[in-house]
């Protein structure tokens, strides 16, 4: 049986190009699929990764990798037709789900449908599914519909249910008319709806059941015990679930540990699935990558990791041990599993890699009585390494129950993950509140002479910022430790859940807050005392709400207030920044005030000196001469301490421009290395150098979309996020980001024929050896240009520009008919959340 | 009688190159000259054309370049920036090399340009017409660590 399953892997892969007839039959090594006369057990695994035709390739290579046969799904939409593509590409074939609405909110937290007396709804619900079934009917990867997934589990009464199995039944009889040649299987959360089916849905062929752990052994026996000849497919499968496990002193559910559900998962297939004679194999759950609560538990990926149930899953279809084997924990306990918040909690992990791999560990963690939204949501702990085995977090800040999560990566993309749980109850001992908490105080000491050290709480600080206002909690993996925000508002934005200043306290990340001042170039006169005086009562009630937290580092009153291009030395200016510091340093003895200019000269270093002596540290914008700030200020007769405060690569205003005007961007390589290096020359001034923040951590329109981001809006790292982990931490992050060796076209930095065609080739390396997906784009150069940093609108996609690519980064595109400066993109993605991004300027004629 | 006795050979050289792929004007075989048809072609693209002008001037100064830098501990003073003439465009034309030798893809001979300008040539100054100095040595200097750790994203 074994070779002729193989074989239809080859036929799968090699010989279809029309519809698959697909059968149920028994033989006498039990029930199977029978596919165009070749008989199959599924050895599949269900699939959540959202599919795009850049990234079908990999995504269906990690299938085949698994020596899985078959996907499945839950419902069926327009996207589908790229899986089915895709699919048939690897000789994998689908379950396709026909998604009918449960009845009342359950665990795929669907809506309240009432099949007893919503006519019109059925009927709608009818049609929408049928669509799918038209049109799909006759593609060659269909293995069988999977109509519904777990509803009469989520209906409440037994009218409900009955008329919902009634239902059921229609539906497959439409279903069997318009497509005879492929079984239908319904899902049932363990064998809860059986005994419907079996009174009302008769044209069901086999029971799709969902179960996980050692029940699966036990769906043959209670089925047989029903009286049930239909075989059954096992849809769902995977490690002890969390309903079925036991709960710890705090309530919360003991998870299985990794090397449980890897056992779990490689010898229960073998164990529970394999011999079951009328199992047509099953569904291990879940080839997705998702970061929460029940990706933990049950997925094969987390940010491009592996997770056990990935190796695993192989081990099960083709008896393969790992390649790499995971960290395994040998303990993971807590000093306590009952604390106030936010107080430090001592931690014993001990760990250790059999491959001896360098292993990165961090702490999260996940609210267990939240809503179900909030309770699947993973939190990073702040936290401190103590050495050896010893480590400790902050409790999370308010009461609650909590599963706390040790997380230990090797730098072979495998994730461990060990789990425990933690109360907290009482007063918050170290709250995030400023109420509760109060300030840590901030200090500069020292001169010029003999340096000058920024110590925050006592201990030595030296600045490894960002500017932004997202991605903290990779901010604190790679190794930063503080953020800088342009303007108080943002303190209160939302992330994670929290606002931004508690979320960065909550990471033992500092927050230089920023509080915007007015812009002369903007009409804000500092001669005008009616609106000096308004400014005056802004930053004073800024400063009165924020001045205790814990988090704040810094005040940075202003940002480049004194105008990019003008040369600073306006009196007016500096004398009423004197004054606001003056008023800040009462209000709040216990935060230096920094104020930032947009570069360094000697006049403006000059007038700074003469009219603003308050300032405590300067904070300096510069890019393409941002490693030698330093040398300007020390030239320039500057002796307080300064900081970095925006930096990155040469902006657009500073590098070379093409015949019609655009600047040239530097490639997501040579971005990486200024980045880098930028960093380090700035830190060689270190004796009046308190550290820098890097320009900038999320993403921004300025001349491109790609200029100064270090992400991509669907939040993937790009390679500068890579390059500062390396500056900050020493390490490259557990996944890095593909590096561009050669980006070539015909039309760079050239003057073409409009509506014509022309070819380029991008070549990336990944680090990791990742399969990567090309996203090609052609935009038209931009044409809102502003200074300052404002804020720019994106220039028009051109539409339909792409006609070809391939996997190898090749791409045929055709440029506009229409005279004027264009750019042709390509976005690299390694499908774990790391990326890169380039482009190419060209001009039709 | 050492300098003419340079340009005659120079002369000879030029004579000699005239018959090669690429006919260069080397004008007045000054180093001056030379380094600034190196700029000049490289701006062009001409990238081949500027190597030769560059050769050209390492091979008739830069013996001369190398003592001008023996004989110094920093940099010139402005006001006698000049006097190191041979120093002043044989490192130039170096830091030329160094990014003729990126364009082209050759890292390995960019980052040879660049470490030979900073570790030998390190007081070099080159004129800009706006009126200062500028260390093209500072510059290689920065381009090494650019090109080191983009050969270190390589691995």
């Amino acid at each position: 049986m074994h070779v002729r399953i193989t074989s239809l892997a080859i036929l799968l892969a090699c010989s279809f190009s029309v519809r698959a007839d697909v059968k149920v039959e028994q033989t006498p090594e039990g029930a199977v699929f029978v596919v165009d006369g070749v008989p199959a057990k599924v050895k599949g695994v269900t699939f959540s990764y959202k599919l795009k035709p850049d990234n079908v390739d990999y995504l269906m290579s990690l299938v085949t990798n698994l020596g899985a046969n078959a996907v499945r799904t839950w419902g069926t939409g327009p996207e589908s037709l790229t899986l089915l593509d895709g699919a048939q590409k690897y000789g994998v074939k689908v379950m396709l789900g026909l998604w009918l609405a449960h009845g009342r909110d359950g665990r795929e937290g669907e809506g309240s449908h009432n099949y007893a007396d919503d006519a019109n709804g059925n009927k709608a619900q009818f049609s929408d599914q049928m669509q799918w079934v038209e049109k799909y009917k006759d593609h060659p990867a269909l293995l069988c519909w999977g109509i519904g997934n777990e509803v009469i589990l989520n209906i409440a009464s037994e009218e409900e249910k009955t008329a919902y199995a009634g239902y059921l039944e229609t539906v497959c009889r439409a279903v069997k008319q318009v497509d005879p040649s492929h079984p239908l299987v319904s899902v049932s959360a363990w064998t809860t709806a059986v005994p419907y089916w079996e009174k009302y849905t008769p044209s069901l062929d086999v029971y799709g059941i969902n179960a996980y752990g050692p029940a699966v052994g036990a769906i043959e026996g209670t089925l047989k015990d029903m009286g049930v000849e239909k075989p059954f497919l096992v849809t769902e499968f995977g490690p002890m679930a969390e309903w079925d496990c036991p709960v710890d002193e705090n309530g919360v559910r003991i998870e299985p540990s990794d090397p449980q559900k890897y056992e779990q998962i490689a010898d229960g297939w073998k164990k529970w699935i394999e011999p079951a004679k009328n199992a047509i194999g099953g569904f291990v759950f879940n080839l997705g990558d998702d970061w929460n609560h029940t990706s933990v538990w049950l997925d094969m990926f987390m940010r491009g990791k592996k997770r056990p149930a990935y190796w695993a899953t192989r081990e099960a279809f083709t008896g393969r041990k790992p390649d790499n084997g995971h960290p395994y924990v040998f303990h993971f306990n807590l000093s306590t599993r009952q604390i106030r918040p936010g107080a430090w909690v001592d931690v014993s992990l001990k760990v250790k890699d059999v491959e001896k791999d360098p292993l990165e560990v961090a702490f999260y963690y996940s609210e267990r009585d939240g809503s179900r939204e909030e309770s699947n949501k993973l939190r990073l702990l702040g936290f401190e390494d103590l050495g050896e085995t010893a480590y400790r977090f902050r409790a999370p800040g308010n009461e609650g129950v909590f599963k706390i999560y040790a997380f230990i990566i090797d730098n072979r993309e495998n994730l461990t993950v060990a789990s425990t749980s933690l109360r907290t109850v009482g007063e918050p001992e170290a709250a995030p509140s400023a109420a509760d908490q109060g300030p840590v105080k901030v200090e500069v000491r020292g001169d010029a002479q003999n340096g000058y050290k920024l110590l925050r709480g006592g201990k030595p600080m030296l600045i490894n910022g960002a500017g932004g206002e997202r991605y903290l909690e990779q901010l604190k993996e790679y190794g930063g430790n503080s953020i800088r925000t342009w303007g108080h508002d943002a303190l209160e934005k939302l992330v994670d859940g929290k606002r931004l200043i508690d979320r960065a306290h909550e990471l033992g990340i500092g927050v230089t807050a920023g509080i915007w001042l007015g812009h002369q170039r903007h009409g804000f006169d500092y001669t005008d005392e009616s609106m000096l005086k308004k400014q005056r009562a802004m930053v004073k009630e800024a400063v009165e709400k924020y001045k205790d937290h814990p988090a704040l580092l810094l005040w940075g009153i202003g940002n480049e207030m004194e105008g990019p291009t003008r040369p600073g030395t306006d009196p007016d200016v500096w004398k009423e920044i004197n004054h606001l510091a003056g008023m800040i340093k009462r209000i709040d003895p216990n935060h230096p005030v920094m104020t930032v200019v947009a570069g360094v000269s000697p006049a403006k270093i000059e007038s700074i000196k003469k009219y603003y002596p308050e300032i405590d540290i300067l904070g300096v914008n510069a890019y393409a001469p941002a490693g030698g700030v330093g040398n300007v200020l020390e030239a320039a007769g500057w002796t307080k301490p300064y900081v970095l405060t925006e930096y990155g690569l040469p902006g657009p205003w500073e590098v070379a421009h093409t015949e019609w005007g655009a600047p040239i961007e530097p490639s997501s390589k040579a971005k990486a290395a200024m980045y880098y290096v930028t960093h380090g020359d700035n830190l060689s001034h270190g004796k009046i150098c308190l550290g820098s923040y890097v320009f900038l951590w999320g993403d921004k329109q300025e001349a491109t979309a790609s200029w100064f981001g270090m992400f991509l809006p669907d939040g993937s790292k790009l390679p500068t996020v890579d390059a500062m982990c390396r500056a900050w931490s020493g390490k490259w992050p557990g996944n890095r980001s593909p590096v561009l060796q050669s980006f070539e076209s015909e039309v760079n930095l050239k003057r073409v024929d409009g509506g014509k065609t022309y070819t380029a080739k991008a070549v990336y390396r990944d680090p990791e050896g990742d399969p990567l997906c090309y996203h090609w784009e052609v935009f038209e150069e931009s044409r809102d240009r502003r200074s300052g940093g404002e804020e720019e609108t994106r220039p028009e996609l051109v539409e339909n520009a792409i006609l070809e690519s391939g996997p190898d980064g090749s791409v045929t595109f055709n440029v506009p008919a229409r005279s004027g400066g264009y750019r042709l993109f390509v976005t690299v993605k390694d499908g774990k959340g790391s990326a890169a991004i380039d482009n190419l300027p060209f001009f039709v004629k | 009688m050492l300098s003419a006795r340079l340009i005659i050979l120079a002369a000879v050289a030029g004579i000699l190159c005239v018959g090669a792929s690429y006919a260069a004007d080397f004008g007045d075989f000054s180093s001056s000259t030379l380094t600034s048809k190196a700029w000049d072609e490289m701006g062009k693209g001409n990238y081949d054309e500027a190597l030769v002008y560059i050769n050209k001037c390492k091979e008739m100064y830069e013996a001369e370049a190398l003592k001008q830098q023996a004989g110094l501990s920093s940099f010139a003073p402005k006001e006698n920036g000049h006097d190191y003439w041979a120093l002043n465009d044989v490192g130039t034309c170096y830091y030329i090399e160094g990014q003729i030798r990126e364009k082209q893809g050759d890292t390995a001979s960019a980052i040879a340009a660049y470490k030979k300008l900073a570790g030998s040539l390190k007081y070099c100054q080159c004129w800009d017409n706006k009126g200062w100095f500028w260390h093209p040595a500072e510059a290689a200097e920065g381009r090494l660590k650019q090109l080191e750790f983009e050969s270190i994203l390589d691995q």
